[in-house]
């Protein structure tokens, strides 16, 4: 449940504050956001505080299903990056003319905390993060582009002791190879367009890193609605590709047996940490029972294929596959 | 055989109600000084809380109006559902806030005479109040 305060200081001066609160066990309550909002002129707004970060289209609202059609946003696009806030300062411009209207987001700012990531928590450092995004409305179309780079450290504990081993044995690349200290650049591009009866959507990312692990992700997913009121239909598939880098390759094999153990266990783990191709195809209603209660089923099938790569990135053979059916069902309440 | 009728009349009355708001004008009218002609891309602009440079500020009916129904459909082109789930993203993600809302025409209109630069639609048929200049037509 989100609950969200909005004081007013002056007429172009407020301060809100958003939280959070989580049944589940996986992942705590929170105080989610904390900013000064400052509007100085009709088209051009400040925030500064902890607050979210515009990355993709609904990024901003992911823990409102209210505002989409899914009961979860499209797991190949929402699902690749860590964290979701940031701690600085976002500056957004809007204009408009006869034939369109827009906007210009930019921001920077940086971020510590502890992030969940396949259900396990980290401790995340993020440095000099920053983007700008580009949004446009031409009558029934709206377009997106964006852009975002970080400078990001995570602990992974658990290889540590492992990591720490390779650097002492001078294989410090090796140890740079498990370890996620890093610069990531994302873009983003979507196109939606809408009407009364139909919408269509479809949003691209790309996200390119220095860890050996994720290289570079390609994601996407095109959804296609019919509006029937107070029922909207809607079919969505999506897909994600990751390219590792090639994995250094310090260890010289057959000289110890030691060394040759080493650089067996480096195998399993850096095999361990790379990132699955997805496929995803959902089928979904939604029911608008009141203007602010909504009902959603998604019926969602999912397929992974998990590659093992050789030294240079390249990946070995087939994948292994693993197919899921998820069938959710959810209310959205928003008062 | 009753269910059929009823199927029929009520089929027979959504035939109605989408052709009567399919002839409806709309016309937006607006507390201002001097004459000004807005596109049909503004006024929709306008009525999703996008700014504009000439600083008018938009106030609506409540949902369930027919009114709003006829401009939803005509100028901004969403249905209510997904205008509602739009005010959803955009309020909490703290871009922008839904217009003022009012349940009845009278007390629309009424603080549209009292605040400079507000915007409202109203019906073709019904009187221009004095004080509002008409800033786009829907037909």
């Amino acid at each position: 449940m989100g609950l969200r305060a909005d004081a007013t200081l002056t007429d172009k001066l407020h301060v809100i504050a958003q939280a959070v609160l989580r049944a589940s066990d996986d992942r705590d309550s929170e105080l989610q956001w904390l900013y000064l909002d400052y509007r100085p002129t009709n088209g051009l707004s400040f925030k500064l505080g902890r607050q979210r970060i515009p990355l993709f289209q609904f990024s901003e609202a992911i823990d409102v299903g209210f505002a989409y059609p899914w009961i979860s946003l499209p797991l190949v696009v929402y699902d690749s990056f860590l964290f979701t806030d940031y701690d600085g300062l976002l500056g957004t411009y809007e204009f408009s003319t006869h034939s369109f209207s827009g906007a210009i987001d930019a921001y920077y700012g940086e971020f510590n905390g502890e992030v969940n990531f396949t259900n396990r928590d980290f401790d995340i450092e993020v440095r000099d993060l920053a983007g700008i995004t580009g949004s446009a409305y031409v009558g029934q179309f709206n377009f997106r582009a964006s852009y975002h780079r970080a400078a990001a450290s995570v602990g992974l504990d658990d290889l540590q002791p492992f990591a720490q081993t390779l650097r002492q044995l001078g294989f410090a690349n090796s140890a740079k190879s498990i370890e996620i200290n890093d610069t990531a650049i994302i873009r983003q591009l979507s196109a939606g367009w809408e009407n009364v009866d139909y919408f269509a959507r479809i949003e691209f990312s790309q996200l390119n890193s220095s860890a050996f692990f994720i290289e570079r992700t390609n994601s996407y997913y095109i959804s296609v609605g019919y509006n029937f009121y107070p029922f909207v239909a809607h079919a969505t598939l999506g897909k994600s590709k990751s390219k590792n880098a090639t994995a250094p390759n310090e260890i010289p094999l057959g000289i110890d047996p030691q060394l040759d153990f080493l650089a067996q266990q480096l195998d399993v783990v850096q095999g361990s940490i790379s990132l699955p191709d997805l496929e995803t195809t959902s089928l979904g209603l939604r029911y608008d029972f009141r203007t602010n209660i909504a009902f959603k089923v998604d019926l969602t099938f999912t397929r992974e294929e998990q590659f093992t790569f050789s030294q240079n990135g390249e990946r070995l053979g087939a994948g292994t596959f693993s197919n899921a059916e998820l069938l959710q069902v959810g209310m959205e309440w928003v008062f | 055989m009753k269910t059929i009728i009823r199927l029929f009349y009520f089929i027979m009355f959504a035939l109605w109600a989408h052709s009567a708001s399919a002839q409806t004008t709309v016309l937006v009218v607006a507390n201002i000084d001097s004459e000004m002609q807005l596109t049909k891309q503004q006024v929709r602009n306008l009525f999703l809380g996008g700014s504009l440079p000439e600083n008018l500020r938009a106030v609506e009916l409540s949902p369930k109006n027919d009114l709003r129904v006829v401009f939803n459909t005509k100028v901004v082109g969403l249905t209510e559902a997904r205008i509602q789930s739009y005010w959803a993203q955009m309020r909490f993600s703290g871009r922008k806030k839904p217009p003022k809302q009012f349940d009845d025409k009278v007390l629309l209109i009424e603080y549209v005479l009292e605040n400079e630069g507000s915007v409202c639609y109203l019906p073709s048929d019904h009187p221009i109040p004095e004080g509002l200049k008409v800033i786009f037509t829907a037909e």
